[in-house]
């Protein structure tokens, strides 16, 4: 019963913080395109978001007439529902996260994991070759992130001798504040992470599955309604997960930058809650700013990236974590 | 030179073993629908030597069958499509005759003097294919263009009107480098006056031609960035080419169906405010295009796409008929404001670059630096007409009385996107008999065909977009 | 009963009328024109209206630009056709309003509402913005009068023919196109 009402929770918490993405996105990127915004806005400019959403609530179902009807049903519920679980493995203030799991980091890999199947069947079930192309590319781009990224999840983990996010941030709570933090000793891991999230997301360079055939978009070429608005809602879903994931991991968690608290105890756990927006709201501003100027690689360049360079990038970091840490005596 | 069509095969052949490489434009008239015997069609085929420099016209009078030159030149193929289309010409070994514009259950022959329009009826609509490719992989293995849904009939619409008449329509056939047909149907329709404009007014319409170069090669510059996923310069390179449409707009009082141009001149002389006006706005336009190309210039990702990609070789290019950007970005500079030079193109001091690789790459460094090249024309055009404010811009015709000196006139001018021919001709009456246009881009798309086997499904919109195809123009 | 519908029909037509998404189809002086402008000077998003690169299956405005031709003409029925309803039409230009400049000419239809049902004419040669700022709101102002339970009824006054699978559409013959059919 308290399991199903948090759950609750956590998706009115998704919706709302897409629609306030979603405006954001946009008042960031007219800023780079050169537009003249007009002098009196109305209130429709903010409530923009929560016309699109319901409008695409009450849009018609149209779907191709020889599809594959339970792949093209279960596409979009394969692409949001592990997010919604992986929501429930992060650690909000200096109690238990939802679900108190010893490997949870691994688990959260994992859970990011599973919405590329989702994609593969919404490419295959429609009928359509531009959106088949597109959710081959999405394949790619999976097989490409996975192991640099595991990699520098260990990396971490020798620093704090757990796989657990809980533990992570424990072991960053130290008195120097912000030079306590996981970013400094594993500086190589964090640019690597990062990359990855990029991957993950479809962003900046790595945004292979949609635009290059111009007049087909990605695998949900052939959704319509409400199908659509879940995929929308898996993508922005998606981005705050990975976020709050690299904050954990990197950046401290809910910890605050100046080692102790400012306001009094029974407090402190709003400003742990507010320290952790104000993160995640800087990872996803310079998530944004790299996709509005760079331009798009081809498939065959990303796997080249992350095979030949990334890669042996990530195992060696690996392998210097595991000698500075035999040799200066831990375990 | 007149031939029989029996001997036009063998004629061609010698002369394109003497160097003959390419066959520029190949021209259909219907002389007469009432003569009984084999002269009814005449077909002038315009042959170019790059060596020597040379042109020749081969003339010939045909029927209804002709032997094809396509195993020759290979832009014969499109060319006689086109004519078995309009006219109903059929040619013996052509490899695909089949219509090219018009849909495939179309009735009839347009561009026959004895075909009448029906206006009550409706063309018969029924399914069409898109252009196709087949793939094997990610790869392309087989690519045929569908052409023919931009197609208005604009050669047709001359028939039976006035020279005056149809000035408007020539601006239609493609609506980004509209000077330049502007341009070449007014200096075809002067050459059978025998009227040639004074110097004020040839300088103006370098001018004006030069602007629209400039603001041609921006829109390409937008489409191209944004082809290879730069979100965000396509906005910023149309603000810059909104300042150039503002200058068309006080100049003339429209940004894109202008109809400047009159027979004799102008329509009105810039003043002085406006020629100001211009000369500050070259000043500082290198600095801000220099900021939006060095962010595509010096992007890694930009140049290991672009680079080695769609090599167009000389071999290839002259015999499918190629000019402009795409024939220059291989070494070989040729360039009609030199050949041919045409209005005060003589006097003015410009130089033509040249890239020596001939991929994408290359064709956009040169069409950058032809910019440059615009703006540099342009000042010294701006500075003349400063200097010689005073003199009278346009001649006093009196059109009522005016009396034709030649029966046809042809007309040569350097676009944007490459080499433009108006073939015109009128009766005794001086009404339009047959008026012809040779479009840069009709001959690009068949090259497109040929190029494009062997590269990627994401390199293909490179490809497509480094071309500067405008489909509006390839159909008339 | 009718307060319970009038009360859907306010919150629905806010987000149909809120957020229109256009598709821009045509290739012709009048989308050069228009994506220049909407690139450049014109804020378009702040007045409701987003033009950007979608397929028709997120689009619910058709902005039909330019000349239309007899090969072309079928290509727009399947593009309408994959549209999914609520979905309007605005026919731009004088071209696309009837046939323009090219009235005697052998493979142009004259006006798309032969083939579509089209909601706003917007003529000019081109039309500046302004005016298309001010038929977006006319629009809006249709919208927002309209209710969800009629829109069959209001199809049924376009006087062209429309087709209930993408087999009819391929079988038009030139005499289904009379007026007043």
């Amino acid at each position: 019963m308290e399991i199903t009402i948090s759950f609750i929770i956590i998706i009115v918490n998704i919706i709302l913080a897409a629609l306030i993405a979603a405006y954001l996105k946009n008042r960031i990127i007219s800023l780079f395109e050169h537009k003249y915004g007009n002098k009196n806005p109305k209130n429709t400019n903010i409530l923009k978001p929560v016309a699109n959403a319901l409008k695409l609530l009450i849009k018609e179902d149209l779907a191709p007439k020889s599809r594959k009807k339970i792949l093209y049903f279960l596409a979009p519920l394969i692409v949001f529902c592990p997010i919604v679980t992986a929501f429930a493995l992060i650690p909000l203030n200096s109690g238990t996260p939802l679900l108190n799991i010893d490997a949870s980091a691994i688990l959260f890999l994992a859970l990011v994991s599973i919405p590329v199947a989702g994609a593969f069947f919404a490419g295959y079930s429609s009928s359509n070759k531009g959106a088949f192309i597109s959710s081959i590319r999405s394949i790619i781009l999976t097989s490409s992130f996975q192991i640099p990224i595991g990699t520098s999840i260990l990396g971490v983990s020798f620093l704090s001798n757990s796989l657990a996010i809980n533990d992570i941030i424990m072991t960053q709570n130290t008195t120097a504040g912000l030079f306590g933090w996981h970013f400094i000793p594993q500086i190589l891991s964090c640019i690597i992470f990062f990359i990855c999230t990029l991957m993950i997301l479809n962003c900046g360079p790595f945004n292979i599955t949609e635009g290059e055939n111009q007049l087909t978009s990605s695998y949900t070429a052939e959704y319509s309604g409400s199908k659509l608005a879940v995929f929308h809602l898996a993508k922005y879903a998606l981005l705050f997960a990975i976020s709050l994931f690299f904050i954990c991991l990197f950046f401290g968690g809910y910890l605050s930058p100046f080692g102790t608290y400012v306001l009094p105890d029974f407090l402190v756990s709003f400003e742990q809650i507010f320290w952790l927006i104000l993160k995640t709201f800087l990872v996803i501003l310079s998530i944004f700013l790299i996709e509005i100027t760079l331009p798009k690689l081809s498939y065959e360049r990303v796997l080249n990236f992350s095979f030949k360079i990334l890669m042996p990038l990530s195992l060696i970091n690996l392998n210097i974590t595991i000698f500075i840490g035999y040799f200066l005596g831990s375990n | 030179m007149k031939i029989s069509s029996n001997e036009l095969f063998e004629t061609l052949k010698k002369l394109k073993k003497n160097g003959f490489v390419a066959l520029i434009s190949l021209i259909a008239e219907d002389l007469d629908p009432n003569q009984a015997d084999d002269n009814r069609f005449l077909l002038t085929y315009t042959l170019y030597n790059p060596v020597n420099k040379e042109f020749r016209e081969i003339e010939t009078y045909a029927n209804d069958e002709l032997t094809s030159v396509s195993s020759l030149y290979k832009s014969a193929n499109y060319d006689e499509r086109e004519i078995y289309d309009l006219f109903g010409i059929k040619f013996k070994n052509h490899p695909n005759l089949t219509r090219i514009f018009l849909p495939k259950n179309f009735e009839g022959n347009p561009l026959k003097n004895d075909f009448k329009i029906n206006q009550a009826a409706h063309p018969v609509i029924q399914a069409a294919e898109e252009f196709s490719a087949k793939f094997e992989g990610e790869i392309i293995s087989k690519y045929t263009p569908n052409l023919g849904f931009q197609h208005k009939g604009l050669e047709k619409s001359a028939y039976n009107k006035a020279l005056g008449e149809y000035i408007p329509y020539a601006g239609k056939i493609d609506f980004l480098s509209e000077f330049f047909y502007a341009e070449a149907y007014i200096s075809a329709a002067e050459g059978i006056f025998g009227i040639i404009p004074l110097k004020n007014a040839q300088y103006t319409r370098v001018l004006m031609m030069e602007l629209n170069r400039i603001s041609s090669h921006l829109h390409w510059l937008g489409h191209f960035a944004q082809s290879l996923g730069f979100k965000s310069q396509i906005y910023q390179i149309f603000s810059l080419r909104n300042e150039v449409l503002n200058i068309f707009e006080k100049i003339t009082g429209s940004r894109i169906a202008c109809n400047y141009y009159v027979l004799g001149g102008v329509k009105e002389k810039i003043s002085n405010e406006i020629l100001n006006y211009i000369l500050d706005f070259t000043k500082d336009f290198n600095k801000k295009l220099c900021n939006l190309t060095n962010c595509l210039t010096k992007n890694s990702i930009f140049t290991d796409r672009t680079k080695g990609l769609g090599v167009i070789t000389s071999e290839i290019a002259l015999p499918y008929s190629i000019t402009g950007v795409n024939l220059r970005a291989n070494g070989l500079p040729l360039d009609f404001r030199k050949e041919k030079p045409y209005l005060v193109y003589n006097e003015l001091e410009f130089s033509i670059p040249t890239t020596f690789e001939g991929d994408c790459y290359s064709r956009y460094k040169l069409r950058t630096d032809e910019i440059n090249i615009s703006l540099n024309l342009i000042n010294q055009c701006a500075d003349w007409l400063l200097a010689n404010s005073n003199e009278e811009i346009n001649l006093d015709i009196d059109l009522e009385n005016i009396k034709q000196k030649e029966e046809k006139a042809i007309s040569w001018v350097e676009s944007p996107r490459g080499l433009i021919l108006c073939y015109l001709k009128t009766d005794d009456n001086g009404k339009i008999k047959r008026l012809k246009w040779r479009t840069p881009s009709f001959y690009a798309v068949q090259l497109l065909e040929k190029i494009a086997p062997g590269c990627t499904l994401a390199d293909f919109n490179t490809l497509y977009n480094s071309l500067d195809i405008s489909l509006s123009e390839a159909d008339r | 009963m009718n307060v319970i519908i009038s009360t859907i029909d306010r919150i629905l037509n806010f987000g149909k009328a809120n957020s229109l998404q256009g598709l821009l189809f045509g290739s012709s002086c009048c989308s050069v024109e228009l994506s220049q402008r909407a690139f450049s000077d014109y804020d378009f998003s702040s007045y409701g209206l987003e033009i950007s690169n979608v397929s028709p299956k997120e689009a619910d405005l058709l902005i039909c630009t330019g000349v239309i031709t007899a090969k072309m003409a079928p290509k727009l029925q399947k593009i309408y056709q994959q549209m999914p309803e609520p979905k309007y039409i605005i026919a731009f230009g004088s071209c696309a309003v009837s046939g323009g400049s090219f009235y005697n000419s052998y493979n142009v239809i004259q006006g798309i509402d032969k083939v579509l049902p089209v909601d706003i004419y917007l003529p000019g040669c081109p039309p500046k913005p302004e005016e298309l700022i001010k038929a977006v709101a006319k629009l809006k102002k249709g919208i927002h009068d309209s209710s969800f339970l009629n829109r069959k009824e209001e199809l049924k006054r376009h006087n062209c023919i429309i087709t209930d699978s993408l087999k009819d559409a391929n079988n038009l013959q030139a005499d289904d196109f009379e007026v007043n059919k």
